[in-house]
């Protein structure tokens, strides 16, 4: 019982029964506040070991601490902390379990030592995270999380047949980096691609995340794209592919952002755009690069969670959530502004800012290994950045033009949240050996020379001249951009529309089948609703839509997985 | 741009020259691209580049992708 302590996630997943067992008399943020900091207290301390156990002749390695992994769940528990602090004005117990399991979820995936158990808490985090973006509690955080679930479904199964089939194969049981001449290699990889938001599998993220609360974006932001980051560490360093798709990932996600008007989906393209740098840096593979990678994603969760924080904040304050009508509020939030402030500031490298420490490490990696493209790409995302999200986003949403919007005061403990995050950002922009002692691989560099300082003000002070300049083009319009999710949204829909009318034929069978499935779905569903398990308005619709496409997802896997197997026996 | 703005934008364009040209003539090192081995040559390639982006972006992306609000009513 003593080595189940040792494990972070464990103090999550008991907040999850505490908070269950009480729903009705207790709110559930003060019980997350608490187990985050007990999985946090749980990590501090980095100690490192294996703790495994034997299920059904499976040798289940669920605790691996090495510093790789120690380094993103610790990372992720500070998150968890700010996320149910930032969130305890608001969120009800539905909301903390969901948060607690998706928490709890990502700290056990990145302390998997073995397939198995990486693979059912990668699938725990999707569900969980689906969970937190249907407490949107509106329908449009309803139709974006049955698109979540599609694609986040297909990320299974493909998942699910890679790890079958390198088990199948002889495989080690456990994590570790893959021969790139086998199909387990590219299925695991086209599953860890759609996690990470490498586009054109990245859609998801930006439809979805701006749907769920402000509270479960600020959850959303650290956790599925970062642990693919760290997946990506653990099983694909130095495959090169990934070097063109992490840097045109970096600039596709600022080219979006520039046309964005919903000021949550402009951050979600810069997860986008962010990943690609740890994307590419993955992909280079040297020490350096990979360190950069890993601290890039340690100080990206910190400050894109505050960057939520500062939209959420806003849009709290205003129930407003896009540029266009939001405008001339700074004066009535100045705190929340500041610390948006450096969130900004961190997210565009500057220096002084935990960004810069990391971001600039890729940059040089890069250099060092004369990719010249690469390193032209990720300085030129770094400009769009500081574009975006440093001078478009706060100058239209917080200072510009005055439209009158009322401004509720926000509540301390979102402060408070901000400001932990904020300081975090500071303290590890101004003292980096805080976060470079902590770096898995054997690199040294030095961030503050007087080149790379210049360099970057340069830029800054580049961007900010265009800025001036281009501010009326780069007013925000109401509207939408198309992105790749216009694909599954338009043609695959109406695809789906005409199969399913060709199948009239067969109509009545499969509805008397549908019927039966639905209607046992439906009372178990009010069972889990009138227990308080689940939202009393959303259990029919989110019952039928998860376990529908969840069990038609497993059963597409299995059917491949078996005919590859059979395949290869046949070979 | 005020007057004001402006000789503060000089100033600091000024400043950074100098410590660009500082850092060449103490020989400090230098990685990566063309653009690192010219005094200023990152103020040129922020420039460029964010003049670049905002305007792939605004004339070309926008006028292709961009669709009313209520493009995806009614679809899935």
């Amino acid at each position: 019982m003593s080595a189940l302590f040792l494990h972070p996630a464990f103090w999550l997943f008991a907040g999850v029964l505490v908070v269950f067992a009480n729903r009705r008399r207790m709110p559930g943020v003060p019980v997350g506040v608490i187990v985050a900091l007990g999985a946090l207290l749980a990590l501090v301390r980095g100690v490192e070991g294996t703790l495994e156990t034997t299920v059904a002749g499976f040798r289940l390695v669920w605790f691996h601490a090495d510093r790789l992994s120690l380094l993103f769940a610790l990372v992720f528990a500070i998150v968890a902390l700010l996320g149910f602090l930032y969130g305890s004005h608001r969120m009800r117990a539905g909301e903390t379990v969901a948060a607690l399991l998706y928490a709890g979820s990502a700290i056990a995936t990145a302390l998997a030592g073995d397939w198995i158990t990486f693979f059912v808490f990668w699938e725990a985090m999707a569900l969980s995270s689906l969970a937190l973006i249907w407490q949107g509690g509106t329908a449009g955080a309803r139709r974006a999380g049955m698109r979540y679930l599609l694609v986040h479904a297909t990320g299974g199964a493909l998942l699910f047949a890679g790890i079958a089939l390198h088990l199948a194969g002889g495989g080690e049981t456990s994590l570790g980096a893959l021969a790139s001449d086998a199909p387990p290699f590219w299925l695991i990889l086209g599953a860890v691609a759609i996690n990470a938001a490498i586009p054109p599998l990245h859609a998801w993220l930006t439809d979805a995340y701006p749907e769920a609360s402000t509270s479960g974006s600020v959850f959303l932001s650290a956790f599925t794209t970062k642990t693919a980051v760290y997946a990506l560490l653990r099983l694909f360093p130095g495959t090169e592919i990934l070097v063109p798709l992490g840097a045109a990932m970096a600039l596709y996600g600022v080219v979006f952002a520039v046309i964005e008007n919903d000021i949550r989906r402009l951050l979600g393209y810069h997860i986008v755009s962010q990943v690609g740098y740890m994307v590419a840096a993955v992909g280079i593979g040297t020490p350096l690069a990979l360190n950069g990678a890993a601290s890039h994603a340690f100080s990206h969760i910190l400050y894109k969670a505050l960057l939520f924080m500062g939209a959420g904040a806003a849009i709290e304050a205003t129930g407003l959530r896009r540029l266009s009508d939001l405008g001339g509020i700074s004066r009535q939030m100045r705190f929340a502004v500041a610390m948006y402030a450096v969130g900004a500031l961190s997210i565009s490298g500057a220096p002084l800012f935990n960004g810069f420490i990391s971001k600039s490490m890729i940059v040089s990696a890069a250099g060092e290994e004369h990719l010249l493209w690469t390193e032209l790409l990720l300085v030129l995302a770094a400009v769009g950045t500081f574009l975006s999200v440093g001078l478009k986003l706060p100058w239209f949403a917080f200072f510009g033009e005055r439209r009158g919007v009322a401004v509720r005061p926000l509540p301390t403990n979102l402060l408070a949240a901000m400001g932990i995050g904020g300081g975090l950002c500071l303290l590890y922009g101004l003292f980096p050996h805080l976060l470079y002692s902590r770096l898995p691989y054997l690199a040294t560099y030095a961030p503050y020379t007087l080149d790379h300082v210049v360099s970057t003000a340069q830029l800054l002070l580049a961007t900010g001249f265009v800025f001036y300049l281009a501010r009326k083009t780069l007013t925000p319009s109401p509207g939408l951009a198309l992105d790749t999710d216009w694909l599954y949204r338009i043609p695959l829909a109406r695809a789906v529309a005409a199969v399913t009318g060709a199948l009239g034929t067969v109509g009545p069978v499969v509805s008397t089948l549908r019927g039966e499935a639905v209607t046992r779905l439906d009372t178990a569903a009010r069972r889990l609703a009138a227990s308080g398990a689940l939202p009393r308005r959303r259990e029919s619709f989110a019952f039928r839509a998860s376990i529908g496409w969840t069990v038609l997802f497993a059963a597409v896997a299995v059917v491949i997985t078996w005919i590859v197997v059979w395949l290869r026996n046949l070979g | 741009m005020s007057r004001r703005t402006a000789a503060g934008l000089g100033i600091v364009i000024a400043a950074l020259a100098a410590l660009d040209v500082l850092g060449f003539l103490s020989g400090s090192e230098h990685h990566g691209g063309f653009w690192n081995s010219v005094p200023l040559g990152d103020l040129a390639l922020g420039v460029l580049g964010a003049g670049v982006l905002v305007w792939f972006a605004k004339r070309i992306l926008k006028r292709l992708l961009s669709r009313p609000e209520s493009y995806y009513d009614g679809a899935n």
